[in-house]
């Protein structure tokens, strides 16, 4: 063995230990980059190292540059692995400086709500829609045929009584119920009719807790050929199960001009009667008024307050609450 | 009305409790309200004697006194009452009584040292009275001490209060109530015997002129002579009471019960005042209209104008009596009244309608001619009172005249045909079976024997009309007025049936269910605008009187509610001061509502849109160190552009001065498709400093209608897909000095219009002024992407385009370009 073997593999060994302590003392990566190019560089040790392989003997070259290549693969996996660690530190690093309160609050703007009449009104709809009914609008400044006297309430009439009515500056007035819509409908169409008549009315009458004088009505309609009362019966107990939940339902005779049998309807609700919605057959002379023949066909209308849905629904007690827009209350639907 | 059953059990049999019979007449269509059990109001109430009364040692408005109550040993009882004495009859709360009216239970207490064991009551404390000076004295001679009071004081009785129907003025009376009581339940009517007093024929003395003959199709004025006016009988009083009305005289009360009893309004006239008044010994009653100027004094001492509606009764043409509706002061009976004029009429319920209306009266007479009096009774009722003033205030009726305009008579009958196929069809099935559940048992149509004995115990008579199912309906005089049609019969088979013996069908056939578009396009909007935070608000239409073209109400109730809105803006902006000031923070709300107007022409209405926006509505504000970020002008305008975008409409804002709420210089005008849609803008700072408002407030109202026939357009309602390009973009942009007066939409239209097809995009990314811009400019920069659907662009492609911009900005809107 020469002497140049010897002194060789002695510093192949001292590189590789010398790395080795290197790579373990590195902390960052750029200096485990420079460690890198300093042993296993172009111009690193290693390279320098196998640079004096030319004075060995043939034979002997074989051996240095196996364990050369040996030299080579420790460093490379211990700069490999180091490399992994230190990069797993530096992720672990970010994961901790970066670590919020998960439990302060996110910032938003917040969006908006239907308000409680406008939602009533939609699931009473879409329950009537479900049932077989569209929906029609009409005027709020109505003219008196169309809110009383189409609709059997000639002037002088008691019924006048139970709805006093504003009037306007050229004699028509605002619609008391949207039973005027009715009327309107009928003349525009001709039977079969299944429509449901959403809008605002208005009553002269004091505004207290339960009183308004400009509110909201849905009214239904239905007229056909062989449409009884026991029909009526049927659509209002589903419509008052789909809005109110499974519920006792009663029907009390009542009067209204325009329907005849005319019911007021009830339902237990929290263990006392509620009253909640009138109908009736519509009345031979309403049809009459518009055309239809009563002896062919039959109908019935049935109508109620939204004001009063809402609240007893949502337990309000107030109904001025309804129109004071207070955003603890808007926010509450 | 207020119902004595004790009253009602003399006229029908009732054998139910007061509990069933409310629920039979409520599901009859006699609404009970309330069931007012006067027994419970002196449960334990006894009749004592005062034996002896002394001073109390220790109190001078107490007394000590000693009081039989028919135990073995007298009580010792300590009074307040200062009408408190010896030797009579009291009645006497014992031990362990509750008095529900005053909430007490009446124990054994020491009043300032001296034991008292009972409680000697007055009328307000058993209920009988809202207030009362001092204890009840009874004015009996002779009581059995211990016996309980309530039969004394009329508590042994039960009122219900119901109302009835507005087409039932039938049954505004005890004997109406009795009639449908006896048919409801079967029992037999008990009505009272009237017996026919012999009158004196019709003479000049009392005379009658009735020039309404229209409104006034039958009176009857009958003189009573010698009546003595006293204080009613008690069982007469405790009637009245009963049924809410005060006891005044024998002869009034005698009025007044008549006109519960049979519902029929009577009147006395003094008849010494009417002919003082007359100015005649020879009487002559009128019934006409008043003339202008005329007045009158009314029994509630209100002197009153009438006019030319008022119906009026008349001695000798001077005016005594408001037809139907109140009695004249000048011709009252008073203490000294001895001789009478009876008044028994029928009036029509129109004239009497507006008669009323036009003195702004309701009295319990006018309310039931109103819904119109039945004049089958009218002879009935008269005879009634007669009989009544005969006997209660001595009284011997003299000279009767009757005026009878009726046409047909007296007695009112109607025959109706009644077809039980056609009552079949309107009403539908019935559960055969009452006992089964229902959807269980047999369901059928409801049979002759139904109908029959409905009708007949309703007093109607049917006969067969010779086809089978066919009746002939003869209706009761009593009924006449609202018994008129087949269909009338048919509600009645119905309500007497029973509506909830009825079965529930759904209709046979169904038809399609749907919203209407813009019902439906409704619902999108108010989606797209509470995407954008705006809340859902819903005011009044009805405001104080304030714009120009505003409509009034002919007849407002109250200032506040006086007129019809003209816009929706002011509503918004005073929920949004009211929400600051109840520290709620900003309210960024909308509403959808009608607003209306006035034109030359005539009345209009129509849909608006309105909301209110700004302030710092975000939540988190620990993000920004605590500051409120309120929102800018563009984010409140980005927020109405993202509910366009939603909506799929472009709406094009331009600069606008003309809405006086709103910062001139920050108002804008919106225009869709070449109409104007409405109007965005600041609230202007005058109006916020007025309202103590923040700056950022922002306000837009928008035309709905319009909003919906756009949107309501085929090509929205279901979009066409657009194919996009799948070769890559390329920018250029363009930064330059433009004079201010050219606004950003019209530069961008012009590049936009240049650029043509190739251009994809234009998008404004900084706007600058200020130092190092000339005067009068800004600095604006543009990023213009261009693109194709068919390759990708080259420099060659875009650099010609692109020059041709560079080139229409600086010709255009004089620009000096920086790059």
């Amino acid at each position: 063995m020469t002497t140049q073997l010897v002194e060789l593999e002695t510093q192949l060994t001292a590189l590789q230990q010398e790395a080795e302590g290197a790579i373990a003392a590195a902390t960052s990566l750029d200096e485990l980059e420079q460690l890198r190019i300093k042993y296993l560089g172009k111009k690193g040790s290693l390279s320098q190292v196998l640079g004096g392989m030319g004075r060995l003997e043939a034979a002997e070259r074989p051996r240095i540059g196996a364990l050369a290549n040996d030299v080579k693969e420790v460093v490379q996996t211990g700069l490999e692995q180091k490399r992994t660690a230190l990069q797993a530190a530096q992720i672990e690093a970010q994961l901790t400086a970066e670590t919020l309160d998960v439990t302060m609050p996110g910032t938003y703007r917040p969006q908006g709500r239907n308000h409680p009449l406008t939602s009533t009104i939609d699931r009473a709809l879409d329950i009537f829609v479900g049932l077989g009914y569209t929906v029609a609008q009409g005027p709020e400044m109505e003219t008196d045929y169309y809110n009383f006297e189409a609709l059997n309430t000639p002037l002088d009439h008691p019924a006048r009584d139970m709805q006093d009515t504003f009037y306007l500056p050229d004699g028509n007035l605002l619609r008391t119920h949207t039973s005027s819509v009715q009327i309107r409908y009928m003349e525009a169409n001709e039977p079969p009719i299944r429509v449901a008549a959403p809008g605002r009315v208005y009553r002269r009458d004091t505004v207290d807790a339960t009183h308004s004088a400009v509110f909201h009505q849905i009214e239904i309609l239905a007229v056909d050929e062989g449409l009884t009362f026991t029909d009526l019966r049927g659509t209002i107990k589903i419509f008052l199960e789909e809005m109110f939940g499974e519920i006792e339902v009663r029907f009390r005779p009542s009067f209204f001009p325009f329907t005849e049998p005319s019911a007021e309807v009830d339902v237990r609700w929290r263990g006392r009667w509620l009253e909640v919605l009138g109908c009736g057959m519509v009345d031979p002379n309403v049809l009459k008024s518009v055309g239809y023949d009563p002896e062919i066909y039959t109908g019935f209308a049935a109508g109620f307050g939204v004001e009063r849905f809402a609240m007893v629904l949502h337990q309000m007690t107030d109904i001025r609450d309804l129109y004071k827009s207070d955003l603890r209350f808007l926010r509450q639907f | 009305m207020r119902i004595s059953l004790n009253w009602l059990r003399e006229l029908v049999d009732i054998e139910v409790s007061p509990e069933a019979l409310a629920e039979m007449l409520t599901m009859a269509g006699f609404e009970v309200e309330d069931i007012e059990d006067r027994r419970t109001w002196a449960d334990g109430v006894v009749v004592g004697r005062v034996l002896d009364r002394q001073p109390h040692p220790n109190a001078d408005k107490l007394s000590v006194c000693t009081v039989d109550i028919g135990a073995a040993t007298p009580s010792t009882i300590v009074c307040g009452a200062a009408n408190v004495r010896a030797d009579v009859y009291v009645p006497v709360a014992t031990l362990g009584t509750h008095l529900p009216t005053i909430d007490l239970t009446i124990r054994p207490r020491k009043l300032r040292d001296v034991p008292s064991e009972g409680m000697i009551c007055s009328l307000a404390e058993i209920g009988l009275a809202k207030e009362s000076d001092g204890i009840y004295i009874f004015p009996q001679e002779s009581l059995q001490v211990g016996a309980d009071v309530r039969p004394l004081l009329g508590l042994d009785d039960v009122i219900l209060d119901l109302t009835s129907t507005a087409n039932r003025a039938d049954a505004l009376s005890m004997v109406g109530i009795a009639r449908e009581v006896a048919a409801l339940t079967g029992a037999k009517l008990k009505l009272p015997e009237v017996p026919k007093l012999p009158v004196k024929a019709a003479s000049k003395e009392l005379a009658l002129r009735i020039s309404e003959p229209t409104a006034c199709p039958i009176y009857i004025g009958t003189a009573v002579e010698g009546v003595a006016i006293a204080p009613s009988p008690e069982w007469l009083q405790r009637r009245l009471q009963a049924a809410g009305t005060r006891p005044i005289n024998n002869v009034v009360d005698v009025t007044n019960y008549v006109l519960l009893e049979w519902g029929q309004p009577l009147h006395a006239f003094d008849g010494d005042r009417l002919r003082s008044l007359a100015g005649s010994t020879d009487l002559t009653l009128g019934v006409r209209f008043a003339r202008s100027g005329e007045t009158l004094t009314t029994l509630d001492s209100q002197s009153r104008t009438l006019t030319d509606q008022t119906l009026l009764i008349t001695a000798n043409d001077q005016p005594v009596a408001l037809a139907g509706v109140m009695g004249g002061e000048n011709s009252e009976v008073y203490a000294n009244t001895t001789n009478l004029v009876l008044e028994a009429a029928v009036f029509d319920s129109v004239a009497i309608r507006r008669s009323a209306r036009s003195q702004g009266l309701r009295t319990e007479a006018s309310s039931r001619y109103e819904r119109g009096v039945n004049s089958a009774e009218l002879e009935l009722a008269c005879r009634r009172a007669l009989a009544l003033l005969a006997e209660l205030a001595g009284g011997t009726v003299g000279v009767q005249t009757v005026a009878d305009a009726r046409p047909g008579g007296a007695i009112a009958t109607r025959t109706i045909e009644l077809r039980l196929e056609r009552l079949n069809q309107v009403l539908g099935p019935i559960e055969l079976d009452q006992e089964a559940r229902p959807g269980e048992g047999e369901v059928g149509d409801l049979q002759p024997a139904d109908v029959e004995r409905v009708l007949t115990a309703l007093g109607c008579e049917l006969t067969s009309a010779g086809t089978t199912g066919v009746w002939r309906v003869s209706v009761p005089p009593y009924r006449y007025r609202d018994l008129e049609r087949e269909i009338d019969l048919i509600e009645e088979v119905a309500r007497v049936y029973g509506y909830n013996n009825f079965c529930d069908t759904l209709p046979a056939k169904t038809e399609l269910g749907f919203l209407p578009p813009e019902y439906a396009l409704t619902r999108q909007i108010h989606n797209a605008l509470q995407a954008v935070g705006l809340t859902e608000v819903i005011h009044y239409s009805l405001v104080k009187p304030e714009a120009d073209n505003q409509i009034a109400l002919s007849n407002p109730l109250f200032v506040e509610y006086s007129a019809l809105r003209t816009e929706m803006l002011t509503a918004l902006v005073d929920a949004f001061q009211y929400n600051l000031e109840q520290g709620n923070g900003a309210l960024n709300a909308y509403e959808i509502g009608r607003v209306f107007w006035r034109e030359e022409d005539g009345l209009y209405e129509g849909d608006r849109l309105a909301g209110i926006l700004g302030g710092d509505a975000t939540t988190g504000r620990w993000v920004r160190g605590g500051r409120e970020q309120p929102m800018t002008w563009f984010e409140a305008k980005g927020a109405l552009e993202s509910v366009f975008r939603q909506l799929g409409i472009a709406v094009e804002f331009q600069p606008d001065r003309r809405n006086a709420l709103l910062h001139p210089g920050r108002t804008a005008s919106l225009w869709l498709r070449g109409e104007r849609l409405g109007t965005f803008g600041q609230l202007h700072p005058q109006e916020r400093q007025r309202r103590g408002l923040p700056d950022e407030v922002y306000a837009f109202e928008l035309d709905l209608d319009l909003l919906l026939e756009q949107l309501s357009a085929e090509e929205n309602l279901t979009r066409t897909f657009q194919p996009y390009s799948a070769y890559p973009a390329s920018d250029r942009d363009l930064a330059f000095f433009a004079p201010v007066q050219f606004s950003v939409s019209e530069i961008e239209r012009a590049v936009r219009k240049t650029a043509g097809k190739l251009l994809d995009s234009v998008e404004l990314f900084d706007e600058y002024r200020g130092e190092s811009v000339p005067a009068g400019k800004r600095s604006l920069a543009l990023r213009l992407v261009y693109r194709a659907g068919d390759r990708t662009l080259t420099d060659e492609d875009i650099e010609p385009v692109h020059q041709k911009v560079r080139e229409a900005l600086q010709e255009k809107f004089q620009v000096s370009l920086r790059s």
